[in-house]
C-alpha cells in the first residue's frame, strides 16, 4: 500500500473503502444483534432462578397437570351438554328463546322500560304505564317469529323443528317479569339449567364427581402459586430496583466529578442540589427494595407439595374409575358418544402427563442453580412464547419456529411445483414469442409489495378460502370447513404467490445453463422433447433448482407483513397430530412477533433482547441458506 | 463505554425544557383504542383554533407510549391502562416523573358474531373461555363449535386491563389470536360465527358482530358502576404539562367540546365517568 | 371421435400420456399468470372508482391532493347517504341545520386522500437513493475495475454482498430500529440530551450524543439505503463488466490514468445501466413496509413534510418522522371490512401498486432496450 497520496491512490481507496462498507455493514449487523441479543441470556437465566427460588416452577408443573385434567372436564363437559340437549331440549328451549327476549327489551325498549321504571310507587299512573309496557312487551316478542327464533336455537339443539305456544308465553312471562324488576333476570331462568342436570341421572353423577375430584389439585396449585407469585414478584422488583440504582449511581459519579472544575458558586450549588436529588432517589430505591429470605418463603410450598402424591393417587384411582362408567351409559346423542369416545382415548394421555410430573414435581428443588445452558436451552426449545405476562414471561422460541417453517413449507409446497413446472415449460416448450411475454410477465409479479399482497389476502382471498372451505364437496377433509379466516393455508397460499417468481427466475437461469449439447443428443436418440426434458436437462440443473427452491425458502420464511396480517398470530405449536387439519390453524412466527411486539420494548428490557435472539435466529437462517446456495451454485459454475 | 446514561442531572432538566419550549408539534404515541378513534377527532377540532400546531398521532399500543416518553420521542402517551410498577421505576431511575391525565372512561366490550345465540356469559366464563379452559361453545350455552378466541397484542393496554379486570390476573391461554387493533379484532369476529373478542366501548358498534352482557350487565354508560370491565384511558406526560402540550390536555380533558367528541366517539367523558362510577 | 377423419392415427397411451404432461406444465404457467391478473384487474375494478370521477376533470384529484383523514358516514331522515371527511362534515353540518345526521360512522384514516403518504414514500426513496446510489456505484466501480477476479478479499465483498442480498427485511428493520433510532450520533444542545444516550461529549456549544434520531425520515431512508445496496452493487458491477474491453485498453493507450478511464470511457457507456439498477432498487425499496414501520413513520400527521423545513430547518426536516404509504396501506388493513373503508383500501393499494410496477415496468423495459442495444 505505502502512503501514496497522490490522486489516483485517493480515488481508488474511496471506491475501494465504500466497497469495504459491505463486509462492514454484514459484520455490523451481525455484531450488533449479537450484542444486543447475548444480554437476553443472562437476563432469562435470572428470571428462570428467581422462578425456581420462588418456586414458581412447581406451580408451573401442577398448572401442567392441571391443563391436563381440564381437556378432560371440557370433552366431558361437552358429552354431558350434547346429551342433555337430546334429552331435555324442549325445557332448554325456554331459556333460550327467554334469553332472545330478553336482548330484545335491552336493545329496543329500554327508554319504555326506564320510563316505567321512574314513574313513583302505588299511583294509577304507575298501574296503567304497567299495562301498557306489559302489552309493548307482549307484542314486541311476539313481533321476532318463531322462524327467527328457530334460527337462535337450531344451532344449540339441532332437533328442534317448532317453539310451542306455551314455551312462547312463559317466556314472555318471564321477559315482562324481568322488566318490571328494574333488568333482573327471574331465577327460574338460571334454575333451568340446575334442574335439568338433576336429571340426567348416572351422567350428572359423573360429570359431577369429576368436576370435584380435581378440586384437591386446584387448591394446592392455589397455595403454591399464591406463595410463589409473592416471593417471584418481589425478586423481580428488586432486580429492576438494583438495575436502576446502578445507573442512578453512575449519574453520581459523574455528577460528583464534575463538581471539582467548577468554581461559580451558583453553578456549584445547583450541582449540590442535583447530586443530592440523585443520592435521595438512590435512597428511595434503596429503601423499595425488600429483603425476602426464599429459604424461609419456600417452606410452606414444600409442606403443601407434601400433600401432592395422595392427591394425584386419588386423581389415578377416581378420573379413570368414572370415565369407566361413561361405557355403561347409553347415549342417545351420536355426538356425546363421540365425545365419550375421545375422552377415553384421552385418558392414557392423562395418566402418562400425571406420572411424568409426578416424578418431577417429587425431585423438584428450588436449590439447583439454573446454568447458562438452562437458559440458552429454555429459549431454544422452550414451548410457550408469552409476554407481558402478569406472572412469569416465557420465551419459546418453538411456537414460533415451528409455525414460520410450517406456514414456509405450506408456500413451497405450491410454489416449487408451480414454479419448476413454468420453468420448464417457458424454457423448453414456449414458442419465442410466448416466453417474451411470460417471461417478463413473472419477473413482474416479483414486485407486486408484500403489504398489498396481505391486504388483498385480508380482504379477498380470505373470505374466498373460507367460503370454498365450507362447500360440501370437501367436507370429507378433516379440519374442513376452516374455522377460523387467518390461517397457515391463507399465509402459504400468499406467500407461494410470492416466492414463484423468485424461483422460476433462478430455476429458468439453471435450465438456460445445461450445455445445448445434452438436449441434442437426447434428441438425435429418439427421445421427445418432453422426455428430454424431464429426464435429461432437469436432472442436468438440479443443483441449480435446488439452489433456487432454497432461496425461495429464504424468501418466505423472511417474510414479514403477508404473515402479520394473515397468519392470524397465535402464539402456540400448531397441533400436527391432527393431519391436514393443522392447515386450517392460525400460527405466529419469528418475523410476526418482532413486528408486533418491539412497540413493548424500550432498549435493555428483556424483550427487547428477545426480539433480537430472534432476529439473531433469522438471520443465521439466512445466511446458512445463502452459504449454501453458494457453494451449490459455485460447483455448477465449475 | 461505561458513560451509559449520561446523568440525572442533565435528564431532569431536559425534560423541563424539552416541554417549556413553544413548539409547533405535538408527538402523540400509544394506545391504539384512544389513538384510533378519540385522538384524531380532538385534534381535528382543537387544530381549527391552532391552524399552526401539527399533531402526529401513532397509536400501535400503550406499551409504545411508555417506551418512547422514556426516550423523548413522544410529547403525551395515550394509554389504555394505568402505567404498570415497572414502567414508573424506570422513569424514577431516570430522573423523569411520569403524570397522569385521565382522558375518559372506557368499558371493553366483549363482542361475538352476529349469528352466534350466546347472549350473556358470566365473568367467570369469560375468562376461562380467554385462559383456554372453556374451548367450546357448547359449555357456555352456544351451539357445539370450537371457540376461536381473539385479543390484543401483548403491547395493547387492553391486553393487560382485560387480563386484570376479566381474567382474574390470569396469563392469556396460548390458543388466544393476538391481533393488531380493536378493528381488526371487530373485523375476525363480524366474519368468523365462532369468534369472540374484547375492544374499547367506541369499537363495540358495527356490522355481524353484537357486544354480550358479563354477569348481566350489558357495557352502557348507565351501568358503569356495575359493568366489571369499566376502566380509564390515560394521557401520560413527562413532567407536568406546559405549553401546547398543556393547552391541548386542557382543551381534551376539560372543554365542553371535548366531552362531546368522547361521547359522540362512544367514550364516556372524564368527569361524568368519575360521577356515575363512584355511585 | 375423430369423425372428421377415420384414417387418423389412434394415439398411443404414450402420446396421451405425454400431452397431459405438458399441458401440466403449461397449466402450472397459466396459474401463476390467472392468479395475478385475479389479483391486478381486482384491484384495478374496485381502485379505479377512487382514482376517476365520472365528470371532468375525470380525475379524482382530492385523493391527490389531501392527506388521511377521519372519514364520516351518516344518512339524513330522508334516507340520503353522506360519506365526506370530518371537517367537511362539520361544515356541511353547519350550512344544512335542518337536516339530520343519522346513524353516524366515524372511520379512522379512511377519508380525504393520500398526498402525504405519497410525499413521504417520495422522500424516503430519494433520500434512500442518493445515499445507496453514493456508496453502491462506488463500491461497484472498485469491483469491477480496480481489482481482479480472484483477489481473495474482494470474493469475501462479494459474498458479503450475496448474504446481505438474502438477510430477511425484518433483520434490517431491528437493526436500522436499534442503530438509527437508538444509538445514532446527534448533535444536540444540553437541555435535549436523553438520558437514554449511550455516550456523549462536549462539542461545539451542545452535545455530540449517541441518543439516536428517534422515529424519522433519515433513520428509514438510512435502513432502506443498507437494505438496497446490494441490489445497486450487483447491478451496476453488471453494467460496468458490460463495457468492452477495448474502451479502456484504447483510453490507457491515449496516456489516460486509471480514474480518467473510467470518468471517459467506462461510466459514460454504463449510465444506463446504473440508471436500470436505480429503478431496481427503487422497485425494491418502495414496497418495503416493515423497515419503514420501526423507523420511520407515524399513522397521522398534519403537516406536509415540506412544512417544516420552514419552522425548523434543515435538520428538522430531516429528524421529522413522515407517512408512508405502505405503512398507511398497513393502518388500512386493520380496519373493520365496509363498503365505507373499501374505496380508500382500493384506492391506496391501486395507487401503490401503480407507483411499484410503474417503476418495476421501467426497469423491465430499460433492461431489455440495454441488453439489445449495448453488443459490442
Amino acid at each position: 500500500m505505502g502512503l501514496n497520496f497522490n490522486s489516483a491512490g485517493i480515488v481508488k481507496g474511496f471506491f475501494g473503502g465504500n466497497a469495504y462498507l459491505a463486509i462492514v455493514f454484514l459484520l455490523f449487523i451481525c455484531l450488533f444483534l449479537f450484542k444486543s441479543g447475548i444480554g437476553f441470556i443472562p437476563a432469562y437465566k435470572n428470571e428462570l432462578s428467581n422462578a425456581r427460588k420462588a418456586g414458581l416452577e412447581v406451580s408451573n408443573m401442577i398448572d401442567y397437570e392441571l391443563k391436563g385434567y381440564y381437556a378432560i372436564s371440557a370433552k366431558l363437559n361437552q358429552a354431558f351438554t350434547s346429551e342433555k340437549r337430546e334429552r331435555f331440549g324442549e325445557k332448554e328451549i325456554l331459556k333460550y328463546v327467554y334469553e332472545e327476549f330478553e336482548g330484545l327489551l335491552d336493545d329496543e325498549l329500554e327508554d319504555n322500560i326506564d320510563g316505567y321504571l321512574d314513574i313513583d310507587e302505588d299511583t294509577t299512573e304507575k298501574a296503567e304505564a304497567k299495562t301498557t309496557l306489559l302489552a309493548e312487551i307482549d307484542s314486541a316478542c311476539r313481533g321476532l317469529g318463531e322462524k327467527f327464533l328457530l334460527s337462535k336455537v337450531t344451532p344449540r339443539i339441532p332437533s328442534t323443528t317448532s317453539i310451542s305456544d306455551d314455551t312462547i308465553d312463559s317466556a314472555i312471562e318471564y321477559a315482562q317479569q324481568y322488566a318490571l324488576n328494574d333488568y333482573e333476570t327471574p331465577e327460574e331462568i338460571d334454575q333451568i339449567l340446575t334442574d335439568i342436570a338433576d336429571q340426567m341421572g348416572a351422567l350428572g353423577v359423573i360429570n359431577k364427581d369429576l368436576k370435584k375430584s380435581s378440586a384437591g389439585l386446584e387448591k394446592l396449585h392455589k397455595t403454591v402459586e399464591t406463595s410463589a407469585r409473592k416471593t417471584y414478584d418481589i425478586l423481580k422488583n428488586n432486580y429492576k430496583l438494583r438495575n436502576s440504582i446502578q445507573k442512578l449511581k453512575e449519574g453520581l459519579v459523574k455528577q460528583s466529578g464534575k463538581l471539582d472544575n467548577l468554581t461559580d458558586s451558583e453553578k456549584i450549588a445547583t450541582q449540590e442540589t442535583l447530586i443530592s436529588e440523585i443520592q435521595t432517589k438512590i435512597d428511595e430505591a434503596k429503601s423499595k427494595i425488600v429483603e425476602v429470605d426464599t429459604e424461609e418463603a419456600i417452606i410452606p410450598i414444600y409442606a403443601a407439595l407434601e400433600g401432592h402424591p395422595a392427591i394425584i393417587e386419588k386423581l389415578r384411582a377416581v378420573v379413570p374409575k368414572n370415565i369407566e362408567k361413561l361405557k355403561d351409559i347409553d347415549f342417545i346423542s351420536p355426538e356425546a358418544k363421540e365425545y365419550a369416545a375421545a375422552i377415553e382415548e384421552l385418558l392414557p394421555q392423562y395418566l402418562e402427563i400425571l406420572d411424568e410430573q409426578e416424578t418431577s414435581i417429587s425431585n423438584w428443588t428450588h436449590e439447583t442453580k439454573v446454568s447458562y445452558f438452562a437458559a440458552i436451552k429454555a429459549f431454544f426449545f422452550g414451548l410457550d412464547w408469552k409476554t407481558g405476562s402478569n406472572r412469569q414471561s416465557l420465551y419459546g422460541l418453538i411456537p414460533l419456529l415451528s409455525g414460520s417453517l410450517l406456514i414456509s413449507l405450506v408456500a413451497m409446497c405450491f410454489a416449487v411445483p408451480l414454479a419448476i413446472g413454468t420453468a420448464i415449460y417457458v424454457n423448453q416448450f414456449a414458442s419465442k414469442r410466448e416466453a417474451g411475454i411470460l417471461k417478463p410477465a413473472i419477473e413482474f409479479i416479483q414486485a407486486i409489495p408484500s403489504v398489498v399482497l396481505g391486504l388483498f389476502g385480508i380482504l379477498v382471498v380470505g373470505g374466498l378460502l373460507k367460503d370454498w372451505s365450507a362447500s360440501p364437496l370437501l367436507s370429507w377433509l378433516p379440519g374442513f370447513p376452516i374455522n377460523d379466516r387467518l390461517n397457515v393455508l391463507l399465509a402459504g397460499i400468499l406467500l407461494a404467490f410470492m416466492a414463484s417468481p423468485t424461483i422460476f427466475t433462478l430455476a429458468e437461469d439453471a435450465l438456460n445453463n445445461v450445455p445445448k449439447a445434452f438436449k441434442e443428443a437426447s434428441l438425435a436418440m429418439g427421445a421427445t422433447r418432453l422426455q428430454t426434458s424431464l429426464k435429461v436437462i432437469l436432472p442436468a440443473a438440479l443443483s441449480g433448482i435446488i439452489a433456487a427452491i432454497m432461496l425461495g425458502f429464504g424468501r418466505v420464511i423472511g417474510e414479514t407483513m403477508v404473515v402479520l396480517l394473515v397468519a392470524g398470530n397465535k402464539a402456540k405449536i400448531p397441533n400436527f397430530s391432527e393431519g391436514i387439519a393443522v392447515l386450517g390453524q392460525p400460527v405466529h412466527t419469528m418475523t410476526g412477533i418482532i413486528a408486533q411486539e418491539y412497540g413493548e420494548a424500550s432498549p435493555g428490557s428483556t424483550i427487547y433482547q428477545s426480539l433480537f435472539m430472534v432476529g439473531l435466529v433469522l438471520f443465521t437462517i439466512s445466511l446458512i441458506i445463502n452459504t449454501i446456495c453458494q457453494r451449490i451454485l459455485a460447483r455448477q459454475q465449475r | 463505554m461505561k458513560l451509559k446514561s449520561i446523568t440525572t442531572a442533565l435528564a431532569v432538566s431536559a425534560a423541563i425544557a424539552a416541554t417549556a419550549l413553544g413548539q409547533s408539534k405535538i408527538i402523540f404515541k400509544g394506545s391504539d383504542t384512544l389513538g384510533n378513534k378519540l385522538v384524531p377527532q380532538l385534534k381535528a377540532e382543537y387544530i381549527k383554533t391552532n391552524k399552526d400546531l401539527d399533531i402526529e398521532i401513532t397509536p400501535q399500543g400503550s406499551g409504545h407510549a411508555f417506551s418512547n416518553l422514556l426516550s423523548g420521542s413522544a410529547d403525551i402517551g395515550m394509554s389504555s391502562r394505568a402505567v404498570k410498577q415497572d414502567e414508573k421505576d424506570q422513569f424514577d431511575a431516570a430522573g423523569k416523573s411520569l403524570v397522569e391525565h385521565v382522558a375518559a372512561w372506557d368499558m371493553i366490550a366483549v363482542i361475538v358474531n352476529e349469528e352466534n345465540p350466546v347472549k350473556k356469559l358470566t365473568l367467570e366464563q369469560l375468562g376461562d373461555i380467554f385462559t383456554g379452559k372453556i374451548k367450546n361453545w357448547s359449555e357456555v350455552g352456544g351451539a357445539d363449535a370450537p371457540i376461536s378466541s381473539y385479543t390484543r397484542n401483548s403491547s395493547s393496554g387492553t391486553y393487560k386491563s382485560f387480563s386484570k379486570l376479566g381474567m382474574a390476573g390470569e396469563d392469556y391461554g396460548s390458543d388466544c389470536q393476538k391481533l393488531e387493533g380493536n378493528q381488526q379484532i371487530c373485523t375476525e369476529v363480524s366474519k368468523n360465527v365462532n369468534g369472540i373478542g374484547y375492544v374499547g366501548l367506541a369499537y363495540s358498534k358495527g356490522d355481524n358482530f353484537k357486544t354480550v352482557k358479563i354477569n348481566n350487565n350489558s357495557p352502557k354508560i348507565s351501568k358503569l358502576a356495575t359493568y366489571p370491565l369499566a376502566r380509564r384511558l390515560y394521557y401520560y406526560t413527562v413532567g407536568e404539562p406546559t405549553g401546547q402540550v398543556k393547552a391541548f390536555l386542557e382543551f381534551a380533558t376539560t372543554a365542553e367540546k371535548a366531552d362531546e367528541i368522547t361521547e359522540a366517539v362512544g367514550f364516556i367523558p372524564s368527569k361524568a365517568g368519575e360521577q356515575s362510577a363512584a355511585k | 371421435m375423430n369423425a372428421s377423419n377415420p384414417f387418423a392415427k389412434k394415439k398411443s397411451l404414450f402420446e396421451v400420456k405425454e400431452r397431459i404432461q405438458l399441458n401440466l406444465l403449461r397449466l402450472a404457467c397459466y396459474t401463476i399468470i390467472g392468479c395475478a391478473i385475479f389479483i391486478f384487474s381486482d384491484i384495478v375494478v374496485k381502485g379505479a372508482p377512487t382514482f376517476f370521477k365520472a365528470e371532468a376533470p375525470f380525475v379524482n384529484t382530492e385523493f391527490f391532493t389531501k392527506s388521511p383523514e377521519i372519514l364520516s358516514v351518516w344518512h339524513d331522515q330522508d334516507g340520503v347517504k353522506y360519506s365526506m371527511t370530518k371537517s367537511d362534515a362539520d361544515v356541511w353540518q353547519t350550512e344544512n341545520p335542518d337536516l339530520q345526521v343519522i346513524d353516524l360512522h366515524d372511520y379512522a384514516a379512511s377519508g380525504g386522500g393520500i398526498l402525504g403518504p405519497l410525499l413521504g414514500t417520495g422522500l424516503l426513496v430519494v433520500c434512500c437513493m442518493i445515499l445507496a446510489l453514493f456508496i453502491g456505484v462506488s463500491a461497484a466501480i472498485y469491483l469491477s475495475e480496480y481489482c481482479g477476479k480472484h483477489d481473495k478479499l474482494m470474493n469475501l465483498v462479494r459474498l458479503s454482498i450475496l448474504n446481505l442480498a438474502g438477510v430477511p427485511s425484518i433483520v434490517f428493520a431491528l437493526f436500522g430500529w436499534g442503530i438509527f433510532c437508538h444509538m445514532a450520533p446527534i448533535h444536540v444542545s444540553v437541555s435535549e440530551l436523553s438520558d437514554t444516550t449511550l455516550w456523549a461529549f462536549p462539542f461545539a456549544g451542545g452535545y455530540i450524543s449517541f441518543q439516536g434520531w428517534d422515529t424519522s425520515l433519515l433513520a428509514g431512508a438510512c435502513t432502506l439505503a443498507i437494505m438496497v445496496i446490494p441490489v445497486i452493487i450487483t447491478a451496476c458491477e453488471e453494467s460496468l463488466q458490460a463495457v468492452p474491453k477495448g474502451f479502456r485498453e484504447a483510453s490507457y493507450a491515449l496516456g489516460a490514468t486509471q480514474w480518467q478511464t473510467i470518468r471517459k470511457a467506462v461510466l459514460p457507456f454504463a449510465v444506463p445501466g446504473v440508471l436500470t439498477a436505480t429503478v431496481l432498487g427503487i422497485t425494491r425499496v418502495a414496497g418495503e413496509t416493515a423497515p419503514i414501520m420501526l423507523t420511520a413513520t407515524v399513522t397521522e400527521k398534519g403537516n406536509l413534510p415540506f412544512n417544516t423545513i420552514v419552522d425548523e430547518g434543515v435538520w428538522g426536516f430531516f429528524s421529522q418522522s413522515v407517512q408512508a404509504l405502505p405503512f398507511h396501506i398497513y393502518t388500512l388493513s386493520k380496519l373493520p371490512a365496509s363498503e365505507n373503508v373499501k374505496p380508500m383500501q382500493y384506492g391506496s393499494i391501486f395507487a401503490f401498486l401503480l407507483l411499484v410496477m410503474g417503476f418495476a415496468l421501467i426497469s423491465i423495459l430499460l433492461r431489455n432496450r440495454i441488453r439489445k442495444k449495448l453488443k459490442w
